[in-house]
């Protein structure tokens, strides 16, 4: 059966998986409401557990170390009260080749952008979308948070057909962010690190 | 003080400016000038600024600096973007001092020579460039007769201080002007003139793969090089800036070797290796190394300094966009931080193993991303030697 996390939960995980983002971004990552995440936000920091800090033109909100260990503790209990650890575990480890796969075609593509080298892309990364949807399918029966790599990944492998950049292109959400965002999620209900 | 008008400017007002005096009378578009010799007399300098407007750009004319046997490069001062008397009058004391400046003394020395206790200092107006750089007039490592002009937008101190990866345009053909093959950069800062003097802002990603030039661009700084190259009568290398539709020339310098080493102006002579790993995003670039460890350093990062990390995950995504290179302890040709650096188009090191110990924070460095090395820049004891 599968389960909803805690808006709170939430709103911490959105901002690590955010990296950086403001708050539009991190209540738009789960669909919460501005509003609430706005509160939210307030109070993770007042306790220490994110900061909002600028540099040069860009501002948005990250985890504290604090916020990073309790986010870690949280998802632990959150994924072991839905007995669901051996499945991230098992999704982790199906992960991993597929990495591989994924970063060998945006590199391909960004070292020599020919017509060919798109077109492997684009067939080794059909081939990943393929298993990224099974691998979600059985994150999400166990949490419903896991929802929609998949939807994101297949729409930014259809976009790259017309803009590259909606493969590995860091302003719009690429096959390798989407990718590389699902990566820091299974690290994070892991308690792994890089 | 006396003053003289740059188009006026003989070999007693030194090198650099003696240079820009002929250049001047062969109807080459200089910036309009003066140069000041002697002690600093701020009466007479509102006057030249009065006369010249602000800001301004100020640099010294050293005697032997600039002389074809001899490059004196980056030994002596320059001082951009300065405005108010007082200002200006304190830019030139320092340039006119520099020929005494260890550095400088140091240099002259091993070519056998003493320096001036003081230089000649050259006061021109500072050319508010949309796109500026160098430009030389013999192929730099094959000597070919061609223009070889490396390019990027704003002032030209991004090319010349070695802080971007420019467009490099090469402009065959000796007399005539020929075909324009162009090889473009990344130029992930740019350099202008803001309300308080220069300024260094991070430029989008879009933008930094985009041409500075366009062909009939380069072929119209290509033919103002080669003018030069005419008016002084040897190979030189041209610092030029395109103000609104004016070509300007900023500088010019006699080529030094003729093996001729790419390092003497806008490239990089590199000292010790530092560290070295997997160069995973191409380009060669310097500057301000800042050891980071965590997201709340990320405060003290600014546009053009070199990122150096153990690793990075999606919250250090956005500082790719404000750095000139990224260094990590960790991973390879495919990790995270290598493929983000080539979609931001700058240099990048990874894997270089024992980066955060061997790099200090604040310290300048060089970063080869084909390499895969970071090193030291080279101190005035390792500068090559003129022939």
């Amino acid at each position: 059966m599968t389960q909803a996390s805690t808006p709170d939960l939430l709103t911490l995980h959105a901002v690590r998986l955010t990296g950086f983002g403001d708050t539009p971004e991190v209540a738009a990552r789960f669909g919460l409401r501005l509003d609430e995440t706005a509160g939210r936000l307030e109070a993770h920091r007042a306790a220490g557990r994110v900061a909002r800090s600028a540099f040069a033109a860009v501002s948005g909100w990250s985890l504290t170390e604090e916020g990073r260990r309790l986010g870690e503790s949280l998802l632990r209990d959150e994924i072991d009260a839905v007995g669901g650890r051996e499945i991230v575990v098992e999704a982790h480890r199906a992960f991993v080749p597929l990495n591989d796969v994924v970063a060998h075609a945006c590199t391909t593509v960004q070292l020599d952008p020919s017509p060919e080298n798109h077109e492997a892309a684009w067939q080794a990364l059909s081939g990943v979308a393929a298993d990224l949807s099974g691998l979600e399918d059985r994150l999400a029966d166990c949490l419903t948070r896991f929802e929609g790599y998949h939807r994101r990944f297949a729409t930014a492998l259809f976009r790259s057909d017309d803009d590259p950049a909606w493969l590995t292109g860091t302003d719009v959400d690429s096959c390798h962010r989407v990718w590389f965002e699902l990566h820091e999620d299974l690290i994070a209900t892991l308690g792994l690190s890089r | 003080m006396r003053l003289v008008d740059l188009a006026d400017a003989g070999p007693e007002c030194g090198g650099k400016a003696y240079a820009l005096g002929r250049l001047v009378r062969a109807g080459v578009d200089v910036p309009e000038g003066v140069v000041a010799l002697g002690e600093v007399d701020a009466l007479a300098l509102r006057e030249v600024l009065a006369r010249l407007g602000e800001p301004l750009a100020v640099r010294s004319s050293g005697l032997h600096e600039d002389s074809a046997s001899a490059s004196f490069a980056g030994q002596l001062e320059t001082v951009l973007g300065v405005a108010g008397t007082e200002a200006v009058a304190e830019a030139v004391e320092r340039c006119a001092r520099s020929g005494g400046t260890d550095r400088a003394r140091a240099y002259a020395r091993r070519l056998g020579r003493t320096t001036e206790t003081r230089v000649p200092v050259i006061v021109q107006r500072l050319v508010a460039a949309q796109v500026a750089g160098v430009a030389f007039t013999r192929e730099p490592t094959t000597g070919a007769d061609a223009v070889v002009i490396e390019a990027a937008r704003g002032l030209g101190e991004s090319v010349v201080g070695g802080t971007v990866v420019p467009d490099r345009y090469t402009v065959s053909g000796g007399s005539g002007i020929g075909g324009v093959e162009v090889r473009v950069g990344s130029k992930a800062t740019r350099v202008d003139l803001g309300p308080d003097g220069l300024r260094r802002s991070a430029v989008g990603y879009a933008d930094r793969r985009r041409p500075s030039l366009t062909d009939a661009m380069a072929a119209e700084v290509a033919e103002a090089a080669r003018h030069v190259e005419a008016v002084l009568g040897h190979a030189v290398d041209v610092e030029w800036a395109v103000e609104g539709d004016r070509l300007w020339v900023l500088q010019a310098r006699p080529i030094t070797t003729s093996a001729f080493s790419r390092s003497r102006r806008s490239g990089h002579d590199t000292g010790r290796v530092l560290v070295s790993g997997t160069g995973s995003s191409s380009g060669t670039v310097g500057g301000t190394a800042r050891v980071v460890r965590g997201v709340d350093e990320f405060g003290r990062i600014g546009p053009g300094d070199i990122l150096v990390c153990r690793t990075t995950d999606p919250a250090w995504t956005p500082l790719f966009g404000i750095v000139a290179a990224v260094v990590t302890e960790t991973g390879g040709l495919l990790s995270h931080a290598s493929i983000v650096a080539r979609e931001a188009g700058i240099p990048a090191v990874v894997g270089a193993v024992g980066a955060l110990s061997r790099i200090g924070d604040g310290e300048a460095v060089v970063v080869d991303g084909a390499r895969g090395t970071v090193a030291a820049p080279a101190r005035l004891s390792e500068h090559r030697r003129g022939e």
